[in-house]
């Protein structure tokens, strides 16, 4: 009897992703995309492992960087609820390059454009995962940076600037990654 | 009923064989019993190996994809379940998502299509032919999605098919290993079992059913006999002198006529009847129903059929028997009386000269008892100090005077009186009692001649040795020790030993003698004459004098062929340079004869009968005073 309660809340859980799926397939500037693009800024931060001197403080939460212009900030507030490894997420809305220190995600999109060559300089060394979707050259310049590619979000790990940034990523993760080089 | 001791100890044959078939029974169920364990073992050790391997695949899948789950990457997902290829177990494996949608599958191509799998509610199902398992995916402690897994058992099944069938092969090559070799143990067993069944009741020797096997046979026939009434005899052989056989000719030989005599004993019966060897050289047999007279043609059967001369390891043996015979019921009605008076008899058989037979007598019952007692009573004597030794002398023929005596053993019985040596003589021979009392004798003898060899009499000392004294191992050392023990000087011990003695012991026999005479000992042959008197035999032996027996003097002047026996006997003797005594002089004539002949001494009741030690210094006083 209980297996069929299961059974019929797994079929409407079913068609519901699988009609959610659909439905952010075909129209990528949708709300959704700011999610989903979200949601894989807190995955990639899963996966990566920051250097010692960045986390010292044993409960101190990590900080994820947004300007606060950009398209995605607010739906990068939202990932503040979630937890990584036990630490809290802190979401810092950032208006200058100066604000980048400290940061342990910092994503820029198309919007934060003129800010991004002066905060890069500031973040390059201090161990603070870049993560940006702008399709321009200025994408090299980050750590990871997505892209939509046959409807599906894809990603590029730069493994120089990781390993500039003194970050770890997990294997896992750039088994997934389109490009890691 | 009739008894075959042979076949007493055999069980049969059949019995032992079902024997063998439970055995075989027993270890194939012990060993099919093991093996179902085993397989029983195997299969939860293989079971519980394939749910560990499962497992660890599980782990792995599950910690690959988390990222792929999380990224939504599907072709990522595919490749890590496509991975479950190498493992031949899985069936299907599903990833779904955190919300239960179903994200990637791996589905082994031979799995039909049309099987829905459908998320299982228990993390763990196993049937007997799958297993499935559901757990979770997580990543960083928090779940992303889960990992389902159904595995088939075949792998299992397979594997646990080789082992039922090797399991099956070893304990069938035991099973027939077993068979074989408790096969072979029994017949082992029961050959050890007839073998001691053989010896128990067969004499190796002679293969001759034993003294076991007579007594059990000998009674079963007497109670068959007295149901019956019927008579019943029983003889007892034993073979005369065979003691000498085995002492001069060594056991084998010993051995070799003991098996011919039961081959032609065997030869001398009728169908059914049996020699049984109850001794060393008795034999004994049974004859249900027969009358005296057919007992008598039996018993002269056997001391024919032995009489005649046997050609034994290149020695020709005459062999003589003694049988006794006794009856039932008219000597007895117990197999012990019965036993006891055919032995008496025998024993009487040998009194009357050896080689012929005698049915039991009452007489011969006292007699052996009064032997019996007799035997106790000797075994006492020496202890009691109830022996004396005499002394009778020997005088030279020419002068008169002694020149030595003969030492001779009297046995004062305390409630019998004196009894002659030619009755204990014997039985202190046949019971041994002869060595301990022989070395007494010696001991006496030695230090009563030291005595009057002090007071100055020149006088040597006789004292014979048995037959069985010479067999003793340290009879010189006991002689050599007792001659410096007594101070006697050597020259003064005249030894006499009997020609049957010399014969008997031939070569060991010379080197021991000349041993003794190189310590300046005499030696003398007693009772010669009676014997082989083999010249040869004389001329090895280191003998100074030679004594001729009482028998050819008894008769002298008158008796010719004495005369003349005696006569060639003192020339041969000197012409080998001994000196000649003859004994059981009793009267002058003899005497002169025996002078005029050139005998060189003489001893007998003309000169003095055998006498105490007093009496026998003052003899020798008297005697010193008249050669004087």
């Amino acid at each position: 009897m209980k297996a069929g309660v299961f059974l019929k809340r797994f079929i409407l859980l079913a068609l519901g992703c699988v009609m959610g799926f659909g439905a952010w397939a075909m129209s990528p500037a949708t709300v959704s995309e700011y999610e989903l693009k979200a949601a894989y800024l807190y995955n990639f931060a899963l996966f990566t492992t920051w250097p010692q001197d960045r986390m010292e403080e044993k409960d101190a939460p990590l900080v994820f960087c947004v300007f606060a212009q950009d398209e995605q900030a607010a739906s990068i507030a939202g990932l503040q609820t979630r937890k990584i490894r036990d630490r809290g997420i802190l979401v810092r809305q950032i208006e200058m390059p100066e604000d980048g220190r400290g940061c342990h995600v910092l994503f820029f999109g198309a919007k934060s454009t003129e800010a991004i060559p002066g905060i890069l300089e500031i973040v390059r060394d201090t161990g603070t995962l870049t993560v940006t979707d702008v399709p321009d050259s200025i994408r090299k310049e980050a750590v990871i940076s997505m892209a939509i590619e046959n409807g599906r979000l894809a990603f590029d790990v730069n493994l120089l600037n990781a390993r500039r940034a003194r970050l770890i990523l997990s294997s896992k993760l750039l088994k997934l990654a389109r490009t890691a080089n | 009923m009739k008894i075959n001791a042979g076949l007493l100890w055999l069980t049969p044959k059949a019995e032992s064989s079902s024997l063998w078939r439970i055995d075989i029974v027993v270890t194939a169920a012990a060993l099919l019993l093991a093996g179902i364990v085993l397989i029983a073992a195997e299969f939860v050790i293989l079971r519980s190996s394939l749910l560990g391997e499962l497992d660890v695949q599980m782990r792995i899948i599950g910690d690959n994809s988390g990222a792929a789950l999380m990224f939504k990457d599907r072709a990522a997902a595919d490749e890590i379940l496509g991975t479950l290829q190498a493992s031949p177990s899985v069936d299907v494996a599903i990833l779904y998502t955190r919300e239960g949608e179903m994200f990637a599958q791996y589905r082994r191509h031979d799995i039909d299509t049309s099987l829905a799998f459908l998320r299982p509610t228990q993390s763990q199902r196993a049937t007997l032919t799958y297993v499935e398992y559901l757990r979770n995916v997580d990543v960083a402690g928090n779940p992303v999605g889960a990992l389902y897994i159904r595995a088939n058992m075949r792998q299992l099944y397979i594997q646990l098919l080789w082992y039922v069938g090797t399991t099956v092969l070893v304990v069938l090559t035991i099973t027939v290993a077993a068979a074989l070799l408790l096969r072979r143990m029994r017949r082992a067993v029961r050959h050890a079992e007839e073998r001691v069944g053989y010896l128990a009741y067969y004499d190796t020797v002679t293969h001759l059913p034993n003294r076991h096997a007579f007594n059990e046979c000998f009674e079963a026939r007497l109670g068959e006999s007295r149901e019956q009434d019927q008579k019943l005899t029983l003889l007892f052989l034993d073979l005369d002198d065979f003691k000498v056989v085995n002492d001069t000719l060594g056991h084998h030989v010993g051995d070799v006529l003991l098996k011919v005599v039961a081959e032609k004993l065997s030869t001398c019966i009728r169908q059914g009847d049996t020699v049984y060897r109850v001794g060393g050289d008795e034999f004994a047999m049974i004859l249900p129903n027969i009358d005296r007279e057919n007992a008598v043609i039996v018993a002269e059967k056997f001391i024919r059929t032995l009489s005649q001369p046997l050609n034994i390891e290149g020695h020709t043996l005459y062999v003589s028997t003694s049988i006794g015979i006794s009856m039932f019921p008219h000597d007895g009605a117990d197999t012990a009386t019965l036993l006891r008076n055919a032995d008496a008899a025998m024993y009487s058989a040998k009194e009357r000269g050896k080689n012929t037979f005698q049915y039991f007598s009452e007489e011969m019952h006292e007699k052996s008892s009064l032997r019996l007692a007799l035997e106790g009573d000797l075994r006492l004597a020496l202890e009691h100090r109830e022996f004396e030794v005499h002394y009778q002398p020997i005088v030279a023929l020419e002068t008169g005077e002694v020149v030595a005596v003969e030492a001779l053993l009297r046995w004062q019985h305390p409630a019998k009186g004196m009894i002659g040596p030619n009755i204990f003589i014997p039985l202190a021979e046949t019971t041994g009692l002869i060595v301990p009392i022989g070395e007494w004798v010696l001991r006496q003898a030695c230090t009563d001649a030291h005595a009057w060899h002090a007071q100055g009499h020149d006088v040597q000392v006789s004292v014979n040795l048995s037959g069985r004294q010479f067999r003793e191992e340290p009879l010189i050392d006991t002689i050599l020790t007792i001659l410096l023990e007594t101070g006697l000087d050597p020259s003064m011990l005249m030894l006499e030993i009997t020609e049957s003695v010399l014969m008997e012991h031939a070569e060991a026999t010379v080197a021991r003698l000349y041993r003794l005479k190189d310590k300046g000992i005499y030696l003398s042959i007693d009772d010669f004459g009676t014997g082989y008197s083999s010249m040869t035999y004389l001329k090895r032996f280191p003998v100074a004098k030679l004594k001729i027996d009482q028998s050819f003097i008894r008769d002298i002047p008158e008796d010719s062929e004495d005369v003349a026996i005696t006569t060639a006997t003192i020339q041969m003797a000197h012409g080998l340079k001994l000196r000649v005594v003859a004994e059981g002089i009793e009267t002058k004539a003899q005497a002169d004869f025996l002078r005029q002949r050139g005998c060189d001494m003489g001893q007998g009741y003309l000169f003095s009968r055998p006498v105490s030690f007093d009496a026998l210094m003052e003899y020798l006083k008297a005697n010193a005073t008249r050669s004087q």
